[in-house]
């Protein structure tokens, strides 16, 4: 009796440590991401269970907008953030409230992402290639934005300055879009998912891609210094989203001719996957693949000239540069 | 000028509330309405000025207008009307801004018409500082100053307390002393309508009639007389009698309603 | 004996507190309370206080000056502006749009609120009209603003006045409806005109309503200055406001607010002035 009692505690206990071991092994951890094919690692990686078996137990915590994701990450709420590098994300990390971690998405040449866009009445008036913008009324969303940078990257690039060129803010994709049918600006700088239906219905006129023009890093993994506080946890996660950065670029990334994917064995079950993330049809996620990089490399370079260009518009705060930011430990450097 | 009552009937939707009601008021002369409440004495008035168009029969006029009148038809109001932006003085110059009067002469019409009610002193008070007795006097100089033959005057003293209503009702007997103006006189308090009326028109009760033309054989400056009071007071008894059953009829109807 | 009567006086109420009623008492004041006055001096020393205790909470560093800057960065924030002469740029692209659009839609509002009031046929379609349209949140319509008008100063004019139109046809029907029919019965008893008895006795019986909606809607203009701000803005306070949020510059997304408030305080205190002068026989 005495025996079996003896015998029936040590399997309580032994259960209890195996429960604590579990729920050691298991990392809980959110992440902030955008409902968008350029976070296509993070759906993927989620999905076939690579955070799982990473011993990560990961929420997705959706966003509507990229800029909540920094905040949500500063103040807590998600332990990392995705998305695109914007001049509010730098404000914040400039202050120390969050640290980039790794790469996302990049603007590359046959990846369609951000085009720019003529309206008709613009185009047959002989704006017809990017080169053109200069001197231009031009749609973006907001100052600061991924496609104000976008812009002044071309502007240095066929050597028009900037200021000649007449921004116009218009706060949403929507009346950015509504402004380019109305033709009451030149041009806009629009995704390729807001714009198709424009330019299908023949609203605009298609000039070029950004990725094609000038290539740069517009996304990124990021999180705040209390995250990266917990080693095991950043490594692992980084580690489960190489893994789908890589998978990603060897199935889908390389089937893509002419800007779009192809749909076979191969490549439909992560098209499927992303599909379902993005709230998108399959045909639709096919033409809209953000490039990123197998090894989840970050073009270090590139975030520190987008720094540098932010802080010269007055858009972000001055005295920091791309490694006060970057957390050396994790990234890669391309 | 005379005022005549030409077989006026009203209804307020399916509300019957003259029947028939024929009266002439002559050049000069003073009439009172009495009738229980609810008879449709105010709506008579205000047919007989022309801001109602009743169902049937008509309010007409005979004879010229004295050519000095600005309006033969005036209105003295129950509840004094007085535009509560203007000054006294702008109240009663109000009816007068849109005719053909140049500003001198608009100017000494409003300061009599202040100088006869009393007023001149209070020209640039405002309404709200008033006394309820002084702002019907207003509205009285407002009546005046347009010069009018005839006027209309809605229970105007019955907002009034009793004191106010015996010092204004001095006034009235002043003012109606010549015989240059007459008056329709609407009122429930008969005390007052022996004292001011040549005739007094008795309505029944809903819908109302003319019930009986009461004439009253003295002028209006013996009845201010002591040994007047007990005539007038069996004249007032008289209509009494004729009014109260129905009054108390009137009475339950309305608390029904 | 009229000592001691005193004396037991002064005693009772802790020997016996049942009223034997020969004793002659004061009658309880019981009609307190109910009557706030306007204390002058409470509002600002309860806002010092506030503005005191945020400097504390963020100089003590209680608080991430990132998520609520110290109202000395936000003062700070302004004395850069202003010094810039950025703030005047702004200010005065914002008082453009927001004076225009506010008297556009302001007399646009009063004609058909006059109409309203004045006119069955008006009133059956304008009330239709109004109740319609009044609750479509103006923002929505930017994209479609923005293909109608533009997106120079029309779309953002458009927008406030839209806002302000809505409010004052309101506030001028009701304002209309509420001017006492015995004022309306006087002025036609004697024989006064139809104009005269609008701009006389309508116009002025009805103000009190229409200032009153002035107040809401030099509100409502301001709201909106920021939505229309949105359409493609380069200055204006609203533009500011949008961009230092974009840009995460809390301190400057505060210092825009301050400013919108301190707009907000001076026309409240116009309107005030315009009532003691306009209204003072109420």
């Amino acid at each position: 009796m005495k025996g079996f009692a003896r015998l029936a505690l040590a399997g309580l206990l032994a259960m209890a440590a195996g429960g604590i071991a579990r729920a050691d092994d298991a990392l809980k951890a959110k992440i902030g991401v955008l409902r968008l094919s350029s976070s296509a690692p993070v759906f993927i990686a989620q999905d076939k269970g690579y955070f799982r078996e990473a011993g990560l137990d990961i929420e997705l915590k959706f966003f509507d907008a990229a800029q909540p994701i920094a905040v949500a990450t500063t103040s807590g709420d998600v332990d990392f953030g995705i998305t695109a590098f914007t001049a509010g994300l730098y404000n914040l990390a400039g202050k120390g409230t969050l640290k980039v971690i790794g790469g996302m998405s990049r603007e590359k040449a046959g990846y369609p992402l951000i085009g720019y866009f003529a309206s008709n009445a613009a185009y047959a008036a002989g704006l017809k290639t990017p080169k053109d913008l200069a001197g231009k009324r031009i749609a973006v969303t907001q100052v600061g934005s991924s496609f104000h940078y976008s812009l002044g990257l071309l502007a240095d690039k066929y050597g028009f300055k900037l200021a000649d060129v007449k921004i116009m803010p218009l706060q949403s994709l929507s009346n950015a879009a509504a402004a380019l049918k109305g033709e009451t600006v030149d041009a806009a700088l629009l995704p390729i998912s807001t714009a198709r239906a424009l330019v299908d219905s023949g609203g605009a006129k298609l000039l070029g891609w950004v990725g094609d023009e000038t290539p740069w890093q517009l996304g990124a993994v990021f999180a705040s210094p209390k995250t990266l506080a917990n080693k095991a946890l950043v490594t692992k996660l980084l580690g489960a989203l190489v893994r789908a950065d890589r998978e990603y670029h060897d199935v889908i990334l390389a089937s893509v001719k002419g800007g779009k994917a192809e749909i076979n064995d191969k490549t439909k079950p992560l098209l499927e996957i992303i599909a379902k993330y993005t709230n998108l049809p399959v045909e639709q996620v096919v033409g809209n693949c953000a490039y990123i990089d197998p090894d989840g490399k970050l073009d270090v370079k590139n975030v520190d000239n987008q720094i540098a260009w932010l802080q010269e518009q007055g858009f972000v705060d001055k005295g920091f540069a791309a490694d006060a930011i970057i957390a050396k430990e994790y990234v890669k450097a391309d | 000028m005379d005022l005549i009552a030409d077989h006026i009937s009203h209804r307020f939707g399916g509300l019957d509330v003259l029947d028939d009601v024929s009266f002439t008021v002559a050049s000069g002369e003073v009439v009172a309405i009495v009738g229980p409440s609810g008879c449709g004495k105010s709506t008579l008035l205000s047919i007989l000025g022309g801001l109602l168009r009743p169902s049937e029969g008509r309010a007409e006029l005979r004879g010229a207008p004295p050519d000095n009148s600005f309006n033969p038809l005036t209105f003295v109001f129950q509840d004094f009307a007085l535009l509560p932006w203007c000054t006294v003085e702008a109240n009663v110059k109000f009816p007068l801004v849109h005719t053909a009067l140049d500003a001198a002469a608009r100017q000494a019409v409003v300061d009599d018409a202040l100088r006869r009610t009393g007023l001149s002193d209070f020209r640039s008070a405002y309404p709200k500082q008033l006394s309820g007795g002084m702002r019907q006097r207003v509205g009285i100089a407002r009546a005046l100053a347009v010069r009018p033959a005839l006027l209309l005057m809605d229970e105007p003293l019955s907002a009034l307390d009793s004191q106010t209503r015996e010092l204004l009702m001095e006034d009235f007997v002043r003012l109606l002393a010549d015989g240059a103006m007459g008056a329709v006189y609407v009122t429930h308090n008969l005390e007052e309508a022996v004292r001011l009326a040549d005739r007094v028109v008795v309505l029944s009760r809903r819908p109302g009639r003319v019930r009986e033309v009461v004439s009253i054989p003295m002028t209006r400056t013996e009845r201010g007389g002591i040994d007047a009071r007990g005539k007038l007071l069996t004249l007032q008894n008289q209509l009494w009698s004729l009014i109260r059953e129905e009054a108390i009829d009137a009475e339950r109807e309305v608390q029904h309603a | 004996m009229p000592n001691a009567r005193c004396s037991m006086l002064e005693r009772a109420p802790s020997q016996d507190t049942r009223q034997d009623g020969s004793v002659p008492r004061p009658v309880a004041f019981r009609g307190a309370g109910f009557m706030p006055g306007g204390g002058r001096a409470s509002g600002w020393i309860a806002l010092v206080l506030v503005i005191a205790f945020w400097q504390l909470a963020g100089s003590a560093g209680w608080v991430n000056p990132l998520f609520l800057p110290a109202p000395s960065a936000i003062a700070v924030a302004i004395y850069k502006l202003a010094v810039s002469g950025a703030l005047w740029q702004h200010v005065s692209a914002s008082v453009v749009r927001i004076g225009s659009g506010w008297l556009i839609g302001t007399v646009a509002g009063v004609i058909v609120g006059f109409a309203i009031g004045l006119s069955t046929l008006a009133r059956g379609v304008g009330i239709t009209f109004i109740s319609a349209l009044f609750p479509i949140p103006k923002i929505a319509l930017l994209p479609l603003l923005i293909l109608w008008l533009g997106i120079g100063e029309e779309p953002k004019i458009a927008t406030i006045a839209l806002g302000v139109f809505f409010s004052t046809a309101i506030s001028v029907y009701s304002g209309v409806d509420a001017v006492p029919r015995n004022l309306i019965r006087m002025a036609q008893s004697f024989n006064v005109p139809f104009h005269a008895i609008v701009i006389r006795v309508i116009w002025p019986g009805a103000l009190p309503s229409i200032l009153a909606g002035f107040r809401i809607t030099a509100s409502v203009a301001l709201l909106l200055v920021v939505s229309a701000e949105m359409i493609g803005a380069q200055f204006g306070i609203g533009a500011f406001v949008l961009q230092a949020g974009n840009l995460m510059q809390t301190d400057q997304l505060l210092a825009g607010v301050v400013i919108l408030s301190l707009f907000g305080l001076a026309v409240g205190k116009a309107i005030n002035v315009l009532e003691m002068r306009l209204l003072h026989w109420r």
